[in-house]
């Protein structure tokens, strides 16, 4: 049973009791009626047959606004989300896509201090992604709390400064995301070269992960392994068009972790 | 000071489903929380008690 991320989140948001342990936002302890932070939750859900604008409207005075407020942040908000010719729709006519950004609005619109998003990104297309995480980006800027879980690394890596993975409940990796990478020796290299280089890779008896049109993703076990093999292509007037030495990535890391502990 | 959770479990069915976590988030930024996939839909959750039991 893997409840992990979710039951946490609605521990933190107190709409579920935690059995021990101390939750605390800015010194005060955190009771259901006296938090107005940011949620999306990772079940979605908006009411089909209401217009969007009017459920933006409603989930925005639940939070505290006035209508007049609310419907001038829902106009804003509505152009950066590329959503504005949908808010006078009922949200079933809208695209799941379009129906996640405006359930996305509802966790912000109230300009919370702190925002939980669960699964953000999830079924999102690229263009509506790059909007979220732009927005993201800005919320930050702006000096918003924001907890994101996921499941997806490559997108959590572009912004996350701290990290906890979890597995079966228990965390099995915590800490800066930087540090931890850095706390981990160079596993790849990728080298486009102008010719198959095959050879030299067996010589210095490394696998290569993938080729694409001579552009090699080769494992490594440390960057001294690369340097040698670098020499030995300059050496042999190999031409070569990149070189990056990468550690390794949050998913190679994750899975590690996450076998560690199976 | 921002958003702390220290030591936080919470115990269903019988099994520790979040076992000791703590989170600091002391200045703006994001957080995240990465985990396997969870195995929920066999569960039913309810919202009002906080109950859950296998369907």
């Amino acid at each position: 049973m893997e409840l992990g991320k979710t039951t946490t989140i609605r521990m933190l948001l107190g709409i579920l009791k935690k059995d021990s342990g101390e939750i605390s936002w800015n010194g005060k302890i955190v009771k259901r009626k006296n938090v107005n932070f940011g949620y999306l939750p990772e079940e979605r859900g908006v009411y089909p047959k209401v217009k969007v604008i009017e459920q933006l409207i409603y989930f925005a005075q639940l939070k505290g606004m006035n209508k007049q407020d609310a419907t001038k942040a829902i106009s804003e908000w509505a152009k950066v989300l590329k959503i504005e010719e949908y808010l006078e729709m009922t949200a079933e006519k809208l695209s799941k896509g379009n129906q996640q950004k405006v359930q996305f609005l509802t966790a912000i619109l109230h300009d919370p201090e702190l925002i939980v998003l669960d699964e953000p990104f999830s079924g999102l297309d690229p263009v509506n992604t790059e909007i979220i995480k732009n927005i993201i980006i800005d919320l930050v800027s702006k000096g918003k709390y924001i907890i994101m879980s996921a499941h997806q690394m490559a997108t959590i890596e572009e912004f996350c400064s701290e990290i906890l993975i979890l597995n079966r409940g228990k965390t099995v990796l915590k800490g800066n995301l930087k540090d931890i990478k850095n706390s981990y020796p160079a596993n790849r290299v990728h080298i486009e070269a102008n010719q198959d280089i095959k050879k030299y890779i067996d010589k210095f008896n490394l696998s290569i992960e993938n080729v694409v049109d001579n552009n090699y993703t080769i494992n490594i076990s440390n960057e001294e392994q690369a340097h040698k093999l670098l020499e030995e292509l300059v050496k042999s007037s190999i031409i070569i068009d990149k070189f990056e030495i990468k550690k390794p990535t949050l998913n190679d890391i994750f899975i590690e972790k996450v076998g560690e502990t199976k | 000071m921002g958003l702390i959770l220290k030591d936080v479990s919470k115990t269903f069915v019988g099994k520790k489903v979040v076992d000791n976590i703590s989170i600091e988030l002391e200045k703006p930024g994001v957080f995240g929380l990465l985990g396997t996939n969870g195995a929920r839909k066999n569960y039913d959750y309810s919202y009002v008690t906080g109950n859950i039991k296998k369907r």
